[in-house]
């Protein structure tokens, strides 16, 4: 009988041990200690919802109006929003602007309409200079993922209207995180 | 043998332990429901073309306070119910000129204080979770200064909440929506006036989940926050800075509400309810010589949509959760 006794107590005290690890993970903070430091630029781009400026609202629609022109190819509409020595910088060995003509001929990939996001409108006088991050076509499944690209568009006023006149567009490269060294090195 | 009177004490022991256990395993598990996006990822939806660092979000359930099928979808988080306290943190230099002056400061002090109950600021109560609706009701609880020149970014904010509250100027309030409302001379530099103006998110400060929302003083970039540079209550022509800042104050103020920890109300498209609405104004009246506008109001026209607590407003239209989804003026 005293080895029942014993193996109770033994039971009881793995009972009150799992209730005490169970209190200390309740202790434990879901966020950042309470007014901890933070680290400098820690909740730059942290989540917020904003309310976007007038200029936003504005270019986020013309911006996807673009954008859905060049997927469908559509030259009355391109013709309309693009000024005539619209021209595209990208990353590349010469340095030199590809004309607008050249680079829709040559098929290269555009973000597409409605996966534009991150948009800001600075505006200068004639001039409205627009960033945004867009993502290109989705590949099929199991071939990766679509490329995200980095664009800054210079639309200049035209009467009411706006005209792009150049487009920096640079293809946004995920950096690998290092290996692990494993020690056997 | 063990007598039976230990053996009872022994069981009765077990028994209290095993319930301790229990609850407390019940405590983590309301923690977790309640806070879905700390153990997952953070949802920020928003305007398109401004937001997402994630378009992922937490399914929640749906309770007898939550109506959908109105266009916005309930995703789970909670809502601010009762009466939601406002705290104004009036940040830069507010004893300027133009609209940076003791006369917004009152101005946006009043209208803070009577909008609560406005047929206006009712159309929130279209929105609830699990165990109610919002109320519609909110009161300026506390308000206090930060004078200074320097500009502000993510982590000042956040900071310059906390202080205020460390520092016993403003209460530390759970129910409370804290706003930093900056004078024209402070750049905000994560985008005021080139991304935003104005921004609601949340942290938690001193171990409560703070409400905090950011409102820059729009005569910074009166084409890109302001819905007219004149308003009915401008001091003078072209110093519309108060009343663009009302109405940007009703929006994050709105939303802060409905969805104050970003996990609550928003649509497919991560827009939350002001964000739907953002920049429509519906019907509106034009300031008259009979109007309650100010006399550089009446004189440049200004137009206005609510009138409330003596005062003529400009005002974005709120989503009503009901009937089918609209921007509307009230109920």
């Amino acid at each position: 009988m005293r080895s029942t006794v014993r193996a109770f107590c033994l039971f009881l005290f793995v009972l009150l041990a799992f209730c005490v690890l169970s209190a200390q993970t309740k202790k434990q903070p879901a966020h950042p200690p309470a007014d901890a430091p933070e680290k400098a630029g820690q909740l730059e781009g942290s989540p917020k919802i904003m309310t976007a400026t007038r200029q936003v609202v504005q270019f986020w629609q013309i911006e996807n109006d673009l954008a859905r022109a060049l997927e469908k190819k559509d030259q009355a509409a391109l013709d309309k929003m693009l000024s005539e020595d619209f021209k595209v910088w990208m990353p590349n060995q010469t340095g030199n602007a590809i004309a607008g003509e050249d680079w829709m001929k040559s098929g290269m990939e555009n973000p597409v309409p409605a996966l534009l996001r991150n948009m800001s409108a600075q505006e200068y006088p004639e001039i409205m200079l627009v960033k945004f991050l867009g993502l290109g076509k989705s590949p099929a499944p199991g071939k990766g993922a679509a490329s995200q690209y980095f664009v800054i568009d210079v639309w200049s006023r035209d009467g009411d209207a706006w005209k792009l006149t150049d487009r920096f567009m640079s293809r946004i490269i995920p950096i690998p995180l290092p290996k692990r060294p494993s020690g056997k090195e | 043998m063990v007598p039976l009177g230990k053996m009872r004490f022994a069981l009765a022991l077990l028994f209290v332990v095993l319930a301790a256990n229990f609850l407390m395993a019940q405590e983590l598990l309301k923690q977790h429901v309640d806070n879905p996006g700390q153990a997952d990822k953070t949802p920020t939806g928003h305007l398109p073309g401004v937001s997402q660092d994630s378009i992922e979000r937490a399914a929640g359930p749906v309770g007898d306070a939550v109506v959908t099928g109105n266009g916005i979808n309930y995703h789970g988080g909670p809502v601010m119910k009762g009466t939601v306290n406002i705290y104004l943190i009036w940040y830069g230099n507010w004893a300027g000129t133009g609209s940076n002056t003791a006369a917004t400061r009152s101005l946006v002090e009043h209208f803070v204080g009577t909008l609560g109950g406005t047929p206006y600021e009712v159309i929130n109560s279209t929105y609830g979770d699990a165990t109610g609706n919002v109320s519609g009701n909110l009161v300026l609880a506390g308000t206090t200064t930060v004078s200074t020149a320097t500009n502000l970014n993510d982590t000042r904010l956040r900071t310059t909440v906390s202080n205020a509250i460390s520092s016993g100027a403003l209460p530390r309030d759970a129910n409370g929506v804290y706003m930093v409302l900056s004078s024209s001379n402070i750049n905000e530099t994560s985008g005021f006036c080139t991304r935003y103006c104005g921004f609601h998110t949340h942290a938690t400060l001193g171990g409560v989940d703070i409400k905090y929302a950011f409102v820059g003083n729009p005569d910074r970039c009166p084409s890109g926050c302001e819905a007219q540079t004149t308003g009915p209550n401008s001091p003078a022509t072209g110093i519309g800075g108060a009343d663009g800042m009302i109405n940007i104050i009703t929006h994050e103020s709105e939303e802060a509400i409905t969805d104050p920890d970003l996990n609550a109300w928003f649509d497919a498209s991560g827009e939350e309810d002001a964000d739907k609405c953002n920049f429509t104004f519906g019907t509106t009246s034009t300031c008259t010589a009979t109007s309650v506008c100010s006399a550089s109001g009446k004189a440049a026209a200004a137009k206005f949509n609510q009138t409330f607590g003596g005062n003529s407003y400009l005002l974005q239209e709120e989503w009503k959760n009901a009937g089918g989804g609209a921007c509307v003026q009230h109920l």
